[in-house]
Formats: structure tokens, C-alpha cells, sequence
């Protein structure tokens, strides 16, 4: 969603209902799409908690009861928004008291053709790995403490640009994935700037100014983590490219 | 946007999450967020944002307690605590002073009511009873010289909580054994107000007391609140301003007997001091009369004023009955007796009355005394000025005897006699002013029985022809003219022996000074004008 001005928005908004109530499926799958972070925030607001996947029950629900209310609403009948968050939070409190009274009702009757889209599209894929996520965690705050970073390093350090993060995260790969900057890494604490700023041209303010937060993907890299690993985007074996995810 | 996300530590308020763009985000908390848990979450999830938010929400509450603390302010604390506060008890001597009372009458805090205040205020009034506050106050006050020997105070009490009207008697009860008060002898007036009073005292930023009295006097709009800050509680006693028909005042006074000389005094003071008045009035007319022109108006004024006088009297005369019995009582008066001093009050005024309608040959006589006679007429007046309430009764004869005048007038011959006082004062002036200088303690010993016998009688005519009309409250007034009769009797009777007198004159050395001032300076006044006249 871009930024609008509310009447613009409203005026867009209404064009588009418009148009799906006219039969418009494309533009009924891209509204609900656009519209992903609404459910999200809905289903969450009614459940009080985050989300765990777009693959939950819950998500499924806001998505179906979101697309009702696409069919059901009206334009004059005021805001669509609020009409489906009302939806949304009455068929939420409908799936909890089902749930609560029958724990064995089959979830996937809420399949829905735009849903399994949706679910498809947002799934992070398997998270089949074997080490307990909280062990993971566990030696990578471990790890940060040796190299005296603490989390809300980590947070304020964290490049807010796209472009600075990725050069960032490409930095801490090669220092990974290069054996002399890896062991210079590992045994001085710190990382190798003169080495990095030889090889990368890149200012040792800059690398200063994110340097806890390339620390916390070096060791993510080099300790192999798969839960945190996945978190970050991927790249080719050289450490160089990087590879849209 | 939304983003997944995994937990990798919770805090108190938020949650740190290693986003899918490999962002380390905080975000709020919701649920249960636990370490590791996989999330999806959105733009308004993260912390920051909604923390943005809490710092609005705090501004806005800081800005709010601001607000209401100016409030506070400018309303002044007391307001806020009030709820402790179980009853307010103001003293006005001229600094006033409120003391916030707790259940059990511990003063909690005071409050200066004005700028005099202020200096007394801070004297480590708190934590104490009431009534040791009061004593500790008036301490103070003498201290600071706010408190003289015949200053009057008055207290008013008022509780808030139960709003119970016996609160300012007790409070009363209470103060009045305090050893300031007992023992100086100062004079309270504790003035029983109400929850309104408070308020509205409040609203006009005054002490209760004052704000009572402006209250009283509301109906006769004489005196603005102003006015009324600016008064000592003497004065505004002394000018009589707290009508006992609508508050009701509890006094020192009136319960404690031994205080009866104080007491004593006090009427004295007050019954001059209204008389004294109509004489100013009187002499100052007097002074403007150098010319013959100015002298026939004045005296056709006078006229009036004796004609209207008279008439009054006539009629009052009407109501006694108990006319001639009434001297020879007021002469044999017991002094103790209270009952029959009232009693005896009463006869003696209807006897005046009767007296004065059927005397004034005698008076004129008396008055004549002095005209042909120098000597004794000086002799009088140091008698008089031996005691000072004999030498206002003393000016209250002289004015009378104007009256009397001015009556004589009415039979026809009246500027001659007018003439004849006038020559008269003026071949005394010279003695006068000797005496009046030196106010000398001195009894005539001299003094012919005869004279004083008339003296007497004139007094007892000329108090109870003041006392009706001045005083309406007929118990009190009573009261203060049977003590105030008592004299003219006993002194009659012993007016040979200077003994007496002599201790008489020690009883009223307290006032004497006042008293004995206020009169010269009106005399000088008079003299002034007379001397004038001859000139």
C-alpha cells in the first residue's frame, strides 16, 4: 500500500470494490493481497497475540471472513474497512468458542481458492531443522556477549536503509566465507576493518556505524544457525552476490 | 508490509525479533510472546512507533499534572488537602490567623489571613491543640506588639465536617482559661459562623471572623470588606459592629466573674464613648460660634436637638412609672448585687426620665453654680477629673446642661442663658486648662456634700438618659447602668470621705488614661472655640 491522502484512498478503494463486485477476480486477488496486513493486524488485535504464520488457522479465518465481507458489503454502506474488521473479529470470536468446544474440528474446511493462493505466497517454507530454536538463540546471544554486543546493540545498529543493510549483510558474509578474515574475526573479537576497507571500499564509519549489527551476521554465517540463518537473505557460495530471495 | 519475524528475547515492554529482511526490530507485546515463537507482524506492531506514542501519551499527562498543579496554585493548596481538615478556627486581633483543625483539634496548619499575619504566623503553631495555639499566638502577638493590654480579639469557629454549631462554644470554653487570656485579661468575642461563612470567606480571600462581621453588616452596607480588613477586632468591637441578634457570640466576659473590674471598665468605656460623640457634635458646634450670627443658629440648632431629645425622653417618660423612688434607690444601691442592679437599672431609668422632666430648674441651677461661682466650678471638675468616666459624666452634665439650654430657650429666655454658659466657660477657661493638663489625681477634698449630691443626681439623670436611648439590648445595657448608676450612688453617698474614691479612681486607672485624653482633647477643642468667642 502506498502512501494516499484518506480521500484518494477512499476514492481508489471504492473504484476497486467496484470493480471486484463487477466479477474482477485479478483485481479481487491483488486487493486482498494489498490488503494482508489489515487481516493481519485484525485477526491479531481479536486473538490478542501475534500471528505465528500465514498458514495458522487463525490467518485462514481472517482471510475467508475478509473475502465475506468483500461479497457481503455495500458501498453506501459506509466504511469497508471497519465493515471488515467487524467481520473479521466476529468470525474470529466464532472459530474460538467452536474451537474451545470441539478441539477435534478439521481445520481445513476453511480452504478456501484465494486462501491457499495467499498461504502459499507467504509461507516461509519448512522449518524442519533439528536444533531447537532456543538452543540457537541461546549460543547466539552467548556468541554476542563474547563479542560485547548486547540486543539493543543490535537494535539500534541495525541499518534502516535496504541498500546499507544488504551491503552490511554482504560484508559479514565474505568475512565469513573467507578463512583469514573468519579466524582474524574469531580471535581478535572484532572485525577486520582494514582488511574489509582494502578489499570493499567501504568507509570504516560506515562499517563502525553498523558494527554490531555485521558481528551478529557473521556469527549467524559462520555458526550455521538454520532458524536464524533463514532470516537473513541469502547469497551465492562466494559471498559476493546476492541473491534475490 | 508484514513482515515474519523470530522472538529473540522478551522483554518487560517489548520484544526483540530478528525480522525475514534481517532487521533486529523491537515490537510490542502481545499475548504470549515467548523466545523463539515465529511471528508475522506489521508496521504497527513495532515498538518504536506505538513507543512514539507513549511518550505522547506521557507528555500529555505530564502537561496535565502541569495544569493541574498551577490549578493548585493559583487556588491555593489548602484546597486540596481539605479533606483532612475537620474544622477552621480564625482569630482576628488585627493580624488574622486561620488554623486548620484535625479530628481531634490539633492545628494541621495555619494560615496568615493578611499581611500582619505573616509575622505571627510562623511560630511553630502546629501539632498543637487549639487552644495552645491561640495562647501561643497571642504571644506572639504581644511580641510583635500587635497585642496591647486592652486589645480585643475576636475567634470564630466553625467545624466542617458535622457542621455542628455548639463547635465555636466549645472551642470558646476552651480558649478562655488560656493564661493569655485569663490572666491579661483580654476580651474574646468568639463568633459562631457556619459552613457557608467558610466558603464565602474563602471566596473573598478573608478571615472567617472578619467576613462574619462583614456579613452582619451587610444589610446596612456601611463598611466594604476593605473597610473591614482594616480594622482591628478592638475597633470593631468598640464600634459595637457584631449584632448580637445575628451571630451568636460567646464571650470571656460574660462567663468569667473575676474578670468583673475589666468588665466594669468596658461598659464605663463604651457608655462614654457614645455619648461622647453626641458631645463632640455638641462642642464642635460650639467652636464654630465666635460670631453673634453663628451663635443664633448654632443655638437654634441645639434647640431642635434638645426640643427632639426632650420629646423623645417625654415620651419614654410615659412607660416609667417608678419615678421618684428611683434617686433615693439609686443612692442606696448595694454595689454586688446583680439582680438588683438590674432591677434597680430600670427604676433608675424611668426615674431619670422623670427626673429630667421635672428638673431642670434644678439643673439650671447647677448649671448657674458655676457661672456665678468660679471657684466652685473649677472645683467640680477636678473632682470629676480624679475619675475619668466622672469626668465624662461630668461633660455629659455640661452637655446636658446645653440641652437644657437650648430647652430654656424654648421658655423663652434662651439666649441669654446660652450667653451666660458661654461667658461662663470662657472665665473658666483658665482653670480648665490647668486641670486638664495636669489631670490631677486629687479628690476635692473640699467639695461641698451638697454639690456632689446634685452631682450624683445629675448623673444618674444623664446616664439614663443616655442609656435608653443608645442601647437597645435592654439586659446588657441594663447591666452596664446598674454598675454604672452604682457609682453616681455610692459616691453620693460618700462623697465626703476621699477614701473611696481613692479606690475607685485605682479601678479605673486602666481606662483612665484613654478616657481622660479623649476628653481633653475635646475640651481644648471647646476651650478653643470658647476662647474665641471672648475674643
Amino acid at each position: 500500500m502506498s502512501k494516499r491522502t484518506a480521500s484518494k484512498g477512499a476514492q481508489v478503494l471504492e473504484r476497486r470494490i467496484k470493480s471486484i463486485k463487477n466479477g474482477n477476480n485479478q483485481e479481487k486477488e491483488a486487493f486482498i493481497r494489498d490488503y494482508i496486513p489489515f487481516i493481519v493486524k485484525s485477526v491479531s488485535k481479536c486473538i490478542d497475540a501475534y500471528l505465528e504464520s500465514t498458514e495458522s488457522d487463525e490467518f485462514s479465518i481472517g482471510l475467508k471472513a475478509f473475502d465475506e465481507a468483500l461479497q457481503r458489503y455495500e458501498i453506501d454502506k459506509g466504511n469497508f474497512i471497519s465493515y471488515a474488521d467487524l467481520v473479521i473479529s466476529s468470525r474470529i470470536k466464532d472459530y474460538r468458542k467452536k474451537e474451545s468446544r470441539n478441539r477435534t474440528l478439521p481445520l481445513s474446511s476453511f480452504d478456501s481458492e484465494n486462501g491457499n493462493l495467499l498461504e502459499r505466497e507467504f509461507s516461509t517454507g519448512d522449518f524442519t531443522s533439528e536444533i531447537d530454536i532456543k538452543e540457537q538463540l541461546k549460543e547466539f546471544k552467548l556468541k554476542l556477549g563474547e563479542f560485547n554486543i548486547t540486543l539493543e546493540q543490535l537494535l539500534e545498529e541495525s541499518p534502516k536503509h535496504k541498500d546499507t543493510r544488504l551491503k552490511a549483510l554482504c560484508i559479514a558474509k565474505k568475512v565469513s566465507s573467507n578463512a583469514i578474515l573468519k579466524n582474524e574475526f574469531l580471535s581478535k573479537k572484532k572485525l577486520p576493518f582494514s582488511h574489509i576497507r582494502r578489499e570493499m571500499q567501504i568507509s570504516q564509519k560506515a562499517i563502525r556505524r553498523s558494527n554490531g549489527f555485521i558481528i551478529a551476521a557473521v556469527l549467524i554465517f559462520i555458526n550455521d544457525w538454520p532458524d536464524l540463518k533463514n532470516q537473513l537473505p541469502e547469497f551465492d557460495k562466494d559471498g559476493g552476490e546476492l541473491i534475490d530471495k | 508490509m508484514i513482515s515474519k519475524g523470530i522472538v529473540i528475547e522478551v522483554k518487560k515492554n517489548y520484544g526483540i525479533v530478528l525480522s525475514d529482511e534481517g532487521i533486529y526490530e523491537k515490537l510490542v507485546k502481545k499475548g504470549s510472546l515467548s523466545e523463539g515463537d515465529r511471528i508475522i507482524y506489521t508496521r504497527e506492531d513495532i515498538y518504536a512507533a506505538r513507543h512514539a506514542g507513549h511518550k505522547k501519551i506521557y507528555r500529555t499527562l505530564v502537561s496535565a499534572a502541569m495544569v493541574i498543579f498551577a490549578i493548585a496554585m493559583a487556588l491555593g493548596f489548602e484546597n486540596l488537602p481539605s479533606q483532612n481538615v475537620y474544622a477552621v478556627v480564625s482569630m482576628d486581633i488585627n493580624p488574622s490567623i486561620q488554623y486548620y483543625l484535625d479530628k481531634n483539634d490539633l492545628v494541621l496548619r495555619t494560615e496568615a489571613m493578611n499581611e500582619d499575619g505573616l509575622d505571627i504566623v510562623g511560630c511553630g503553631l502546629e501539632g498543637l491543640s487549639i487552644e495552645k495555639a491561640i495562647n501561643r499566638t497571642l504571644e506572639e502577638a504581644e511580641k510583635t506588639h500587635y497585642l496591647k493590654s486592652d486589645s480585643k480579639i475576636i475567634v470564630s469557629a466553625v467545624e466542617l465536617k458535622s457542621g455542628k454549631l455548639d463547635y465555636a462554644e466549645k472551642i470558646a470554653e476552651k480558649i478562655f482559661v488560656e493564661p493569655m487570656i485569663a490572666q491579661n485579661k483580654i476580651e474574646v468575642f468568639v463568633l459562631e459562623v457556619d459552613r457557608n461563612d467558610y466558603e464565602e470567606s474563602r471566596s473573598m480571600d478573608t478571615s472567617l471572623g472578619k467576613y462574619k462581621v462583614y456579613e452582619i453588616r451587610g444589610e446596612d452596607s456601611s463598611g466594604s470588606l476593605e473597610d473591614i480588613n482594616g480594622m482591628k477586632a478592638s475597633e470593631i468591637i468598640e464600634k459595637d459592629m457584631l449584632d448580637e441578634g445575628k451571630v451568636h457570640v460567646f464571650k470571656n466576659t460574660e462567663k468569667d466573674q473575676q474578670n468583673e473590674i475589666s468588665n466594669q471598665s468596658n461598659n464605663m468605656k463604651k457608655t462614654p464613648e457614645k455619648t461622647q460623640k453626641a458631645e463632640t457634635d455638641e462642642k464642635t458646634e460650639l467652636t464654630i460660634m465666635p460670631g453673634d450670627e453663628n451663635e443664633k443658629l448654632s443655638m437654634e440648632d441645639l434647640s431642635k436637638r434638645g426640643q427632639n431629645l426632650e420629646e423623645v425622653k417625654k415620651a419614654e417618660t410615659k412607660n416609667a412609672k417608678t419615678a421618684p423612688l428611683g434617686n433615693k434607690e439609686a443612692e442606696d444601691m448595694p454595689d454586688s448585687d446583680y439582680v438588683e442592679d438590674v432591677l434597680m437599672a430600670e427604676n433608675e431609668k424611668a426615674a431619670g426620665k422623670d427626673e429630667f422632666a421635672g428638673l431642670p430648674e434644678n439643673r439650671n441651677e447647677k448649671k448657674v453654680l458655676p457661672n456665678s461661682n468660679n471657684g466652685n466650678g473649677t472645683k467640680l471638675e477636678k473632682g470629676d477629673s480624679v475619675k475619668a468616666v466622672e469626668f465624662d459624666l461630668e461633660k455629659k452634665i455640661e452637655k446636658q446642661a446645653k440641652e437644657k439650654v437650648a430647652k430654656n430657650e424654648d421658655l423663652g429666655k434662651p439666649l441669654n442663658i446660652a450667653d451666660q454658659e458661654n461667658v461662663e466657660t470662657n472665665s473658666n477657661s483658665g482653670n480648665r486648662v490647668k486641670f486638664e493638663k495636669n489631670a490631677s489625681l486629687k479628690v476635692a477634698e473640699s467639695d461641698a456634700a451638697s454639690e456632689s449630691e446634685k452631682q450624683a443626681k445629675g448623673r444618674a439623670v444623664e446616664n439614663n438618659k443616655d442609656k435608653p436611648s443608645a442601647d437597645e439590648d435592654l439586659v446588657s445595657s441594663s447591666k452596664d447602668q446598674a454598675r454604672d448608676e452604682s457609682k453616681p450612688g455610692k459616691n453620693s453617698k460618700t462623697s465626703d470621705s476621699t477614701e473611696n474614691k481613692d479606690e475607685k479612681s485605682g479601678n479605673d486607672k486602666k481606662f483612665e488614661n484613654d478616657e481622660t485624653e479623649r476628653g481633653k482633647k475635646e475640651k481644648l477643642v471647646a476651650f478653643k472655640g470658647k476662647s474665641d468667642a471672648k475674643i
